[in-house]
């Protein structure tokens, strides 16, 4: 890399237009599952990197790193298209987590939080089978529902994935659900950070399975005008035998 | 890999010269915020303040036990000179949910200001390309749903001048469009010491802000950028009349009757969700 590439590459970035994403408008997984109902703007896009690293109770840890970029395409409406590698693919490409798979998603308001209901949205994904030892097409469908309060904000959600190719004794439908909070960590006169938190209850890949439940904790702080920084951790209290102890997640998202 | 970094900043300044814009083609785009960040800090500042006094002001009505602790909040905040600008719907989440149109129009005249400043500080700017974002960006603001119509003129409650809260606000829309002015009438060598002695001024008034209620700050401060963009700096004025004019309802009935607040505002400024 040349020394041009990256100083061009830091005054685009610093050039982007005003108007972009807020802070508050929550991505999935970025730090934590847990997402708002508020579809990027149109004309916004956001580039994310980030890295993650699990260690599980069997101790067949997995790391990698995650790429996604989201766009506002119509007002109430965003596409997204997001990919994550990991070490020992084919090991949990068994257990239905993809290495390199390609999550493409549709979010879309349905109605704007009021004084008397919250917002409501709604989102597909479909999982593209282009990693490493992937499995044929899965695809989801969720309803996110946000309400804010006076100093915090409510989020919920609640899916379910239609695993299109199962493996013997891999469930057809698994069903999620997804609650948490997040709040201006050092109050509304200083909104740079976020901090969030949230519990996911998933239904085993395994029929039959133990429904496992994980806690994760997350931050958002704004870097730059249009840069934020976001760190997570996460560990499932229950669930199978080899579930996750405990996850941590790195990354950048910058709004053009 | 050089010849691609060259020829995609070539690509991008040709874009812009021509007036396409891709996401990242902009060579004004927060413009203040890197090239006056005492400015800019300031002008967060002041932002922080009128979110949450309006937002206050929303929950608990306008009166002197809320003013001084809101005060209090501002000053701290003008002294901790915020590197960004606030996230309204952290800031004033209760006036997003309950008066939406409201929000939404106080939002979007936030936008309006910032890109209009940004292009005045542009490092490329010149009257034929500062006049033609100032437009691009009037075209886009009126477009907008939530752009305020010219509301009937009426005279200003006079008490809100006994609430310290107001006259710091009022004191940062005074930088505002002094800053206006300054990087409106200058070159771009003459835009950094008129900005600081601005800034400085500005920082001595700023513990004694004058009692008298201004709302017209951009015709009375700002004669060039007036003279250059009369419909941006009607609009400006117009934006700190709506705010003033909602504490001012609040102040007359209190927090109680909000919807009644809401829907009198709405009808004056032509919005509607």
């Amino acid at each position: 890399m040349s020394r041009f590439s990256p100083l061009a590459l830091a005054g685009l970035l610093a050039a982007a237009p005003a108007g972009a994403q807020q802070i508050s408008n929550l991505e999935s997984g970025r730090p934590v599952t847990m997402d708002d109902a508020t579809p990027l703007a149109p004309g916004s896009l956001s580039f994310s990197a980030d890295y993650a690293y699990a260690r599980r109770l069997d101790n067949v840890d997995y790391a990698g790193p995650a790429f996604s970029l989201v766009g506002g395409v119509v007002p109430g409406l965003e596409l997204g298209a997001e990919t994550r590698l990991l070490t020992n693919p084919r090991l949990n490409a068994s257990r239905g987590i993809g290495s390199g798979d390609l999550d493409v998603h549709l979010l879309g308001a349905v109605r704007k939080e009021s004084a008397g209901a919250p917002g409501l949205a709604v989102r597909v994904d479909a999982f593209l089978p282009t990693g490493f030892a992937s499995h044929g097409t899965n695809l989801s469908a969720e309803v996110i529902a946000t309400r804010s309060f006076d100093s915090f904000r409510l989020h919920a959600t609640l899916g379910d994935i239609y695993v299109g190719s199962t493996r013997p004794s891999q469930r057809r439908n698994e069903v999620y659900g997804v609650l948490g909070f997040d709040v201006p960590a050092f109050g509304p006169w200083r909104t740079d950070t976020v901090a969030m938190a949230d519990v996911v209850v998933r239904q085993s890949v395994l029929t039959g399975g133990n429904v496992s439940v994980g806690v994760e904790l997350g931050l958002r702080h704004r870097i730059g005008m249009h840069t934020l920084f976001y760190a997570g951790l996460m560990s499932e209290v229950a669930g199978e035998p080899d579930r996750v102890r405990y996850r941590g997640i790195l990354g950048l998202t910058h709004f053009f | 890999m050089k010849r691609a970094g060259l020829l995609s900043v070539l690509l991008c300044a040709a874009c812009t010269g021509a007036g396409i814009r891709l996401p990242f083609s902009s060579l004004h785009g927060n413009a203040v915020h890197r090239f006056f960040p005492d400015l800019d800090r300031r002008e967060n500042a002041v932002r922080y303040g009128r979110w949450n006094a309006l937002e206050s002001a929303w929950i608990h009505g306008v009166h002197p036990e809320s003013d001084r602790r809101l005060s209090l909040d501002l000053l701290a905040t003008i002294r901790r000179l915020p590197d960004f600008p606030p996230d309204p719907v952290l800031c004033a989440p209760r006036l997003a949910r309950e008066a939406p149109a409201i929000f939404a129009a106080l939002e979007e005249a936030d936008r309006f200001e910032h890109e209009v400043t940004d292009a005045l500080a542009a490092t490329d700017a010149t009257p034929e390309t500062t006049a033609s974002r100032v437009e691009r960006s009037l075209v886009r603001y009126r477009r907008s749903r939530y752009a305020l119509d010219a509301p009937p003129a009426t005279a200003i409650a006079p008490e809100l001048g006994r609430f310290e809260t107001a006259r710091l606000l009022l004191e940062g829309d005074w930088l505002f469009a002094h800053a206006a002015e300054d990087l409106a009438a200058s070159s771009w060598q003459d835009q950094r010491w008129k900005v600081r002695e601005t800034i400085d001024r500005y920082d001595r008034e700023i513990d004694s802000p004058p009692a008298a209620l201004e709302i017209s700050w951009y015709r009375t401060f700002a004669p060039t950028f007036t003279r250059d963009y009369p419909a941006a700096a009607e609009l400006f004025d117009r934006a700190t009349r709506y705010r003033v004019e909602i504490f001012a309802s609040l102040l007359a009935v209190g927090s109680a009757d909000r919807r009644s607040v809401a829907a009198a505002i709405e009808r004056r400024y032509g919005l509607h969700e």
